[in-house]
């Protein structure tokens, strides 16, 4: 990984169009925050890594827990909140 | 075409009906065509049977009907990537997660699915509104 030192308001560059400044530094040690600002063109998606690695493993959990539905008309037949068994 | 799947068994599919996924989805890239199957028309379930992996399919729902507050706005890039305007809405669809006990279904709401019926394309957008869960469950 190429690790860089940047200040606030300092930029990288990603290629000609990805621009990526540290825009805020908040606290110190573990706990500090960095606010980070990207300018990226139209159609580049952006995101918190944590919520792509969440989206990820919920399609593998749907994928593996598709089954038969017990029946076609599942929305109609379930019992109404609250009413149990 | 015939394909053989776990869930139907040999699957008859026509060209036509067969959506394109470009970009496949998350954590399943390299699957790109699918197909949709409807248990009962008039329900707003769907299976969307992968033809590259006959052991991969999902349970997808309509939001529209299956939970109308949910109107997420999908980002202008993302629908123009799939040729969508004003004039062609798309289609949105969830993808549900059926544990044992098919009342604590959840949907992903954060990762919609949208489709273009008439170029038969689709992608999964992940919203970058943070209030859409990834796990929202469907049966209060």
């Amino acid at each position: 990984m190429l690790v860089l030192t940047r200040k606030l308001d300092q930029s990288i560059l990603i290629g000609d169009d990805v621009e990526i400044k540290i825009v805020q530094i908040k606290g110190a040690g573990p706990n500090a925050q960095v606010r980070i600002g990207v300018v990226a063109p139209p159609g580049v998606t952006i995101l918190r890594k944590e919520v792509y690695e969440a989206v990820r493993a919920e399609n593998l959990r749907a994928a593996g827990s598709t089954r038969p539905l017990p029946s076609a008309g599942i929305f109609e037949r379930l019992p109404p909140e609250g009413a149990g068994e | 075409m015939v394909v053989q799947t776990r869930l139907f068994g040999n699957l008859e599919v026509r060209e036509e009906e067969v959506y394109v996924f470009p970009a496949g989805l998350y954590g399943l890239r390299g699957l790109h065509r699918f197909v949709f199957v409807a248990p009962d028309p008039d329900g707003p379930m769907r299976y969307m049977q992968s033809l590259d992996d006959g052991d991969i399919s999902f349970v997808v729902l309509e939001p529209a009907r299956a939970i109308p507050e949910y109107r997420p706005e999908i980002p202008e890039e993302e629908r123009a990537s799939l040729g969508l305007d004003g004039e062609t809405p798309g289609i949105l669809l969830v993808i549900a997660v059926l544990p044992e006990d098919v009342r604590e279904m959840t949907v992903n709401l954060r990762a919609p699915l949208v489709l273009n019926p008439a170029a038969r394309l689709g992608k999964q957008v992940i919203l970058p509104d943070d209030r859409y869960p990834i796990r929202h469950r469907l049966f209060g």
